[in-house]
């Protein structure tokens, strides 16, 4: 799509981006890029996932109404909550330190939701930290079944821990280390989360100073580091296993061109999410052509989905 | 590597007096059956490192634990019970949950809504604080702290002709304070 520089100038300066974003995102996006702009300057609700494994959903909602915390269930989610309105500090109360619940986007339950874990699985989750997804994984599995978290970096792996114990998981093994290193052990899963390292475009609704802290250089760094870790997710997976590799970037270099290198590289296929909501991935990105499988990725965007931008990939390993 | 700092951490079975040491600390909060059915299919594995920590992994964990390269160690993993310190054993905050719906009426002190917001600062209580005990405890001890809808808050040390009455050992605090 040719676009006029003094727009992208111009939207740049209004919104407060750096100008390459904006290209890009006209690139993507087309006549919704201003839509898709606006979006990204609403403020989201806080969203709460109700921890199973320390009380049940009504007795939760029950304390916590009576606590002046106001709260709307996630359509096709039934743990999970926004805050439409609170007395307190939501992150600070009695029931938190508790374990009833845990802050943490949509977006990233519905990574959770396509892994789909059951009890009597083996289940790695790569860069685990702080553990939010970690800890919904062990809730779906029902603390059963072994659970991997790892991590390299010693303070989210802190975190990590402390989120761990606070909401009540038992099944969960933390290694601090290079999600690297972890095929070496001669462990197999049946699953594997792969929350990618990213630029985090998806987030700006929430820190808006990344559309000035971002540069080309950086997605360029951590598609490295994607391409990495979605060769170790495949090494960790049995055949017939199910990966899942999500980041919260808007990049399809971050995304679907990462898939579509493991795709040309791994026994692995795209199949079907499973969520009940989403766009298709991008399957022409900046006009070049990834695998046309790449339409069953799910894609969240703040100005459609009114959560954080996500993209979430459901994939199988055919062979070992 | 190995440094003074970062210990190289070991993980090990307890041996008999260490076992015993966890067992009979437990057995302080909970009945004997309620710690055989807490134990039940599970195994304690202690990680030797600047501490000595406890925890308690399913036999699935713990087959996946004995697979993994001795430089491979985990940092956590399964229930995490405590630490175990030369003559006595630290309940952790992790093990709390666990223990309440067992807990001894005489290892356990109820404590107002506004205690609640206290003890969860970290404070040590006062008798005002506490609500009227299930049953009376006249010696001083170490208690399971719980609130009105008896809800495990932490550990005190609970010293009825002293004040304050009930000197804060561990809360939940402390998932906000340090554990972030």
């Amino acid at each position: 799509m040719v676009v006029d520089p003094d727009r992208v100038r111009k939207l740049a300066q209004h919104y407060g981006y750096r100008e390459y974003m904006i290209k890009r995102y006209f690139e993507l996006f087309g006549e919704e890029t201003e839509a898709f702009l606006e979006g990204n300057e609403r403020s989201l609700l806080k969203t709460i996932r109700i921890n199973e494994l320390a009380v049940n959903v009504q007795e939760a909602i029950h304390q916590l109404s009576s606590k002046g915390i106001k709260l709307e269930q996630i359509d096709k989610l039934p743990y999970a909550f926004q805050v439409m309105q609170s007395e307190v500090p939501i992150g600070a109360t009695s029931e938190y330190l508790m374990g009833w619940y845990m802050l943490q986007s949509p977006a990233s339950m519905w990574a959770v939701e396509a892994l789909s874990p059951n009890e009597t699985q083996y289940v790695a989750d790569l860069c685990a930290a702080p553990g939010g997804k970690t800890t919904h994984i062990a809730q779906l599995m029902q603390n059963q079944g072994v659970l991997v978290a790892t991590d390299i970096n010693r303070q989210r792996v802190r975190a990590l821990r402390s989120n761990v114990s606070r909401l009540r998981v038992k099944n969960t093994l933390i290694m601090r280390m290079d999600a690297a290193n972890l095929p070496k052990q001669g462990m197999t899963f049946d699953s594997v989360l792969i929350d990618a390292p990213c630029t985090g475009e998806g987030l700006i609704p929430l820190d808006p100073s990344r559309k000035q802290s971002r540069t080309l250089k950086d997605i360029e760094t951590l598609t490295k580091v994607q391409q990495k870790l979605i060769q170790v997710g495949v090494k960790l997976l049995r055949k017939g296993g199910i990966m899942v590799y999500s980041t919260c970037s808007f990049a399809p270099e971050e995304n679907e061109q990462i898939i579509n290198f493991a795709l040309q590289k791994f026994p692995i296929r795209v199949i079907n999410t499973g969520l009940p909501l989403g766009d298709p991935g991008f399957i022409t990105p900046f006009g070049q052509v990834v695998d046309p499988s790449l339409h069953l990725a799910r894609r969240f965007f703040p100005y459609k989905h009114y959560m954080e931008g996500f993209f979430i990939c459901k994939l199988e390993k055919i062979h070992s | 590597l190995q440094t003074r700092k970062n210990p190289l951490i070991t993980y090990s079975s307890p041996d008999r007096n260490e076992a015993k040491q966890i067992q009979s600390k437990l057995a302080e909060f909970i009945s004997e059956e309620a710690l055989a059915a807490l134990f039940k299919d599970q195994q304690v594995l202690l990680s030797r490192g600047r501490r000595i920590e406890a925890y308690l992994l399913s036999m699935p964990l713990l087959k996946f634990v004995k697979n993994i390269e001795r430089t491979r160690f985990p940092y956590f993993v399964g229930l995490y019970l405590g630490d175990l310190e030369k003559y006595d054993f630290t309940l952790s905050l992790h093990i709390l949950p666990f223990l309440i719906p067992h807990l001894n009426n005489h290892r356990m002190i109820e404590v107002t809504t506004k205690g609640e917001q206290r003890f969860l600062y970290g404070h040590d209580l006062h008798h005002v604080d506490i609500t009227k005990p299930i049953i009376a405890i006249n010696q001083a001890r170490e208690v399971i702290v719980v609130n009105t809808m008896k809800h495990g808050l932490g550990y005190g040390y609970y010293q009825p002709r002293k004040t304050p009455v009930l000197k804060n050992q561990r809360d939940l605090g402390w998932y906000l304070r340090r554990g972030k």
